[in-house]
């Protein structure tokens, strides 16, 4: 019996947890390195194009900004979005002893890290770990946290998460899973960067930990067991004389991000395929993931010929197929003298399609400190080659502008679902009256369309990568928005009212409500599709600062649980009132309307039979819709600002009809577009004295706009108002409100308007 | 086979029992730092590479870094036994005074034993710590006595960028420990120097070690 299975045989289990110990020696990059190919990953990334920012609803400051900060899950302080990126690549190694028995994937084998005697027992491969998309961990051992599984259960929580009972809670949750959203993509960067360094894509582990790694493999005769990687120490050194980490090619060419692009050019896109696409246990020469890539590549310190690519060197290899590169260049200034030879391999990108030759690939034995710990030169033929500085750096170029290329393209992908909000054929996302009953906004209506960027179909046609409309995934809306605590149902609180200063009313939270959760309805695929949500918490009247976002959960394209989320700058509830005030003037006798000695009242009844009558026949109905009218807008039949006999007008689909007899008001809250909108006014006079009229003009929605500008901490109200009658109302319409001649100007009534919406 | 000869806990014992303190030692303890270190007075001077001038006002900070054992190549950086800053005077001298730290941890101090970082606007950061890993629990800096030259930064303001996102990297290790405060003065010349550079290219990012959302006061060049 060997003596390694007599030890392990005396102390039985406790040997379990060592090896444990030990295989969480087995590193990655460090995580120095980890650290500076994350930031550059996300400089290469979407998250540095402040659109992005917008469309997740965050603010568009850049992303180094500590104005918008996240606290990491170590509870330290608050860093911005690059940072807490950086922190989750960082954590992925720091967090937990055993993190590294699951950062080893040979694509090969199929296999995570597979060490004697215990195997893969205590393994789990990089991509089931990191995605969590074959099982999930949630053992006392393994415990997973940190995967894209978890990452989009937090992007969306941090999206829709709401508290009813504490406004506090809601925001202080939402940022917070907005901060473990970046941070675990960080963990899952780490991996793909993991994937870049090929002692862990050909099951070679690495301990460097004197303590129990060095003892156990002497005392178990498996040198393996300590073997520290000098590959991942050259790699981080940054000084003193010796600065590799900071000369790494992380900005070179092949570190544009993989996604969008090759990788998904078949159309067969899911976040597996970033570590490999070949179908497990198939050959992996044609493979465009970043595991495939390394491991067919690139040879590792102990791997030198044991997997079937790069190809194996033999004796005559070694005495004919070499180049010789003199000291003097290797080490200038060293005033070393003589030559090293180094083997070349070939190195193929399937993303690319191209070959190139690393002339590096391997070194003569000598100077082989790496290798030479552990392998006699007498012994083992393969220690006639050898890794060495030299070809580390040689693999750098390969390697490093790929592990940030496939971790900047993990980031694209993860945020590319891409949906678009344009307002429903009323023009208006929501209306509702304010004349008589003060509520909010409890029915929402807009058109979403799938914009995600697919793949080409077969014509060379950009396609868009499809969401479900089977009833599988889900739709919410959200309307974030702070409140202005000012706000009183006549208006008088609103910015821009006399007396209010938005600075004292407007509260510090964002709030959001949440639509009920919906189907995804057909053909949002192909068309900008009508959608209608409901809103169990009401959007208050009294909201401002803005903001509507569709979230769509459920399958997007070949993933099968995916995020995408579209947010829409719009616009703070508009007040729309129609009054008549004919009543506050002077009249001469009925009919004429010119100034004389009477009160409105009088003149009414010389000629009508009930002042109702009159007040009900001297006023116009308003009826509008902020979208395509047809009769009016094209080919009207009637020429607009003019009367036309009302029997004749064309059929009108309006949104709303207000009708305010004289002394009274009709007012509806909208919420619409942050940019302008073309519609109809149509104005109708039905007075059974004479002939009933319609006339049309056309109007120009513009939105309210109440927003706090974070850059100068400015708020300008884009409407002002002043009093009239009771009422509020933009000042533009406020002389009309305050004229008249009358003795006694009573307030407006209000009358309630008939939505249709 | 000498499975202790020059690890940091020296092992004698008979093969069998010596298998049993290994498996004891890796799981429960999983880490051998010392009880206490102490570390020399470090004295050295920041000169110009190229003229051999002193550099005055260049910010210098040394971290002593606690190492855990048992995880990854280079170990888990969670903790520091001490972190110090100086500035540089007109001779280009600074100093940090020599100590002894209780360890409260049972991590080590490895090659960052400590890792100096020197830093002044206009040139390139350089660091300075032992070549290996250095054993026992008096330590010493190779930066003792020395004058350390620092190189013009003549790349254009992204590249520096670029070059000085190493240094934020050098130094997260003690933000990450909780020791933000005791680098204060390299915190704000490292966020002088991004809004200097941004000043030239707004698109540059450069996320600082231990900024907070307060604004700070640089000087004008």
């Amino acid at each position: 019996m060997k003596p390694a299975k007599a030890v392990l045989r005396a102390i039985g289990i406790a040997t379990q947890v060592a090896l444990v110990s030990f295989a969480s020696n087995a590193g990655a990059y460090e995580v120095d390195t980890h650290r500076d190919m994350t930031g550059a990953a996300v400089l290469k990334s979407r998250l540095a194009d402040l659109q992005l920012l917008q469309q997740l609803g965050l603010k568009s400051v850049p992303i180094d900004d500590l104005r918008q900060s996240f606290v990491p899950s170590d509870a330290s302080s608050p860093l911005s979005i690059i940072g807490i990126i950086r922190f989750g690549a960082r954590w992925e190694d720091d967090l937990s002893k055993l993190q590294a028995l699951r950062h080893f994937y040979d694509p090969v084998v199929e296999r995570a890290l597979d060490v004697a005697p215990s195997g893969t027992a205590n393994s789990i491969k990089s991509p089931d770990w990191a995605l969590e998309d074959i099982a999930t961990y949630n053992g006392p051992v393994a415990a997973q946290i940190f995967s894209l599984r978890d990452a989009r259960n937090y992007l969306y929580e941090a999206l829709t998460y709401r508290n009813p009972a504490s406004v506090a809670d809601s925001q202080n949750e939402r940022r917070r899973k907005f901060g473990l959203t970046f941070q675990t993509l960080g963990h899952v960067m780490h991996h793909l960067q993991d994937m870049a360094q090929p002692q862990h894509v050909r099951n070679e582990p690495h301990c460097d930990d004197e303590v129990s790694c060095r003892p156990l493999a002497d005392l178990l005769d498996h040198k393996e067991f300590y073997a520290p990687s000098l590959y991942e120490k050259y790699t981080n050194e940054d000084g003193p004389g010796l600065r590799v980490r900071a000369n790494l090619p992380f900005f070179a060419q092949g570190s544009d991000p993989t996604y969008p692009g090759p990788l998904a050019a078949d159309g067969a896109m899911s976040p597996r395929r970033f570590w490999r696409t070949s179908p497990p246990g198939a050959n992996i020469a044609a493979g465009r993931g970043i595991a495939e890539y390394t491991n067919r590549n690139f040879y590792s310190a102990a791997t030198i010929g044991t997997y079937p690519s790069p190809p194996a060197k033999g004796l005559v290899a070694y005495a004919e197929q070499a180049t010789r590169a003199d000291f003097a260049e290797l080490l200038p200034g060293s005033g070393v003298s003589g030559t090293m030879r180094f083997w070349s391999t070939d190195v193929y990108d399937a993303i690319t399609g191209e070959t190139q030759v690393n002339q590096r690939a391997l070194s003569e034995g000598i100077m082989d400190s790496d290798i030479a710990r552990y392998y006699s030169t007498t012994t083992d033929a393969s220690v006639l080659f050898a890794l060495n500085r030299f070809t580390f750096e040689a693999a750098h170029k390969f390697l490093i502008p790929r592990a940030v290329a496939y971790s900047a393209g993990l980031i694209n992908y993860f945020f590319r679902g891409y949906l678009e909000i344009t307002p429903p054929d009323e023009g208006v996302y929501a209306i509702v009256d304010h004349s008589t009953q003060e509520s909010g906004f409890g029915k929402l209506k807009l058109k979403l369309r799938n914009i995600t960027p697919g793949a080409n179909d077969a014509t060379g046609q950009a396609q868009v990568e499809r969401v479900a409309e089977n009833g599988s995934a889900t739709l919410v809306a959200v309307v974030k928005f702070h409140r202005n605590n000012c706000y009183a149902f006549n208006l008088s609180g609103e910015y821009g009212s006399p007396g209010i200063a938005w600075d004292a009313c407007r509260s510090p939270a964002e709030e959001i409500v949440v639509s009920t959760p919906r189907p995804v309805p057909r053909g949002v695929n192909d068309a900008a599709t009508l959608v209608q949500f409901t809103f169990p918490e009401e959007i208050p009247p009294d909201a401002t600062d803005i903001f509507l976002q569709v979230v769509y959960r459920g399958p997007l394209g070949n993933e099968a649980d995916a995020v995408a989320v579209a947010t829409k700058d719009i616009a703070e509830p508009l007040y729309l009132t129609h009054y008549s005030v004919s009543d506050q003037s002077m009249y001469a006798r009925f009919p004429i309307v010119e100034p004389g000695p009477y009160t409105f009242e009088q003149w009414c009844l010389q000629g009508y039979s009930t002042y109702d009558e009159c007040r009900n026949g001297m006023a116009v109905r308003l009826r509008f819709r902020f979208g395509a009218s047809p009769g009016y807008t094209a080919n009207p039949l009637f020429s607009e600002g003019e009367w036309h006999p009302l029997a004749s007008a064309p059929p009108f689909d309006s949104t709303a009809t207000l009708s305010a007899p004289v002394g009274t008001y009709a007012r509806v809250a909208l919420l619409a577009d942050g940019a302008p909108r073309d519609g109809i006014f149509l104005w109708e006079w039905v007075n059974p004295q004479y002939s009933s009229l319609f006339q049309w003009n056309r109007v120009t929605l513009t939105g309210n706009h109440n927003q706090l500008d974070p850059d100068t901490n400015t708020l300008t109200p884009s409407t002002t108002y002043v009093a009239g009658r009771g009422i509020y109302v933009p000042s533009a319409s406020g002389t009309l409100l305050n004229g008249g001649n009358a003795p006694s100007i009573p307030p407006l009534q209000p009358v309630v308007s008939q939505i249709v919406f | 086979m000498d499975s202790g000869a020059s690890a940091p806990c020296k092992v004698r014992l008979s093969r069998r029992l010596r298998a049993v303190a290994v498996v004891l030692t890796a799981a429960v303890l999983a880490g051998c730092g010392s009880p206490y270190y102490t570390s020399a007075p470090i004295e050295a001077w920041v000169v110009d590479a190229e003229t051999g001038a002193p550099i005055e006002g260049a910010v210098v900070t040394a971290n002593w870094q606690l190492v855990a054992s048992g995880l990854d190549t280079g170990g888990r950086k969670l903790h520091q036994l001490e972190v110090m800053e100086a500035v540089t005077d007109k001779a280009g001298r600074f100093y940090f005074p020599g100590f002894t730290r209780i360890n409260f941890t049972l991590e080590q101090l490895k090659d960052e034993d400590p890792q100096i970082l020197i830093f002044k606007s206009g040139y390139r950061y350089s660091r300075v710590k032992s070549d290996t890993d250095p054993k026992g629990i008096h330590r010493s800096s190779p930066a003792i006595g020395r004058r350390i030259p620092l190189e013009k930064a003549t790349a254009m303001p992204k590249e520096i960028a670029r070059d000085l996102a190493f240094l934020a990297t050098n130094l997260e290790h003690i933000v990450d420990a909780g020791q933000t405060r005791q680098i204060p003065s390299m915190t704000r010349y490292l966020l002088c120097e991004r809004r200097r550079l941004k000043n030239f290219d707004p698109s540059i990012t450069l996320a600082v070690p231990g900024e907070t959302a307060k604004e700070v006061a640089c000087e004008t060049r």
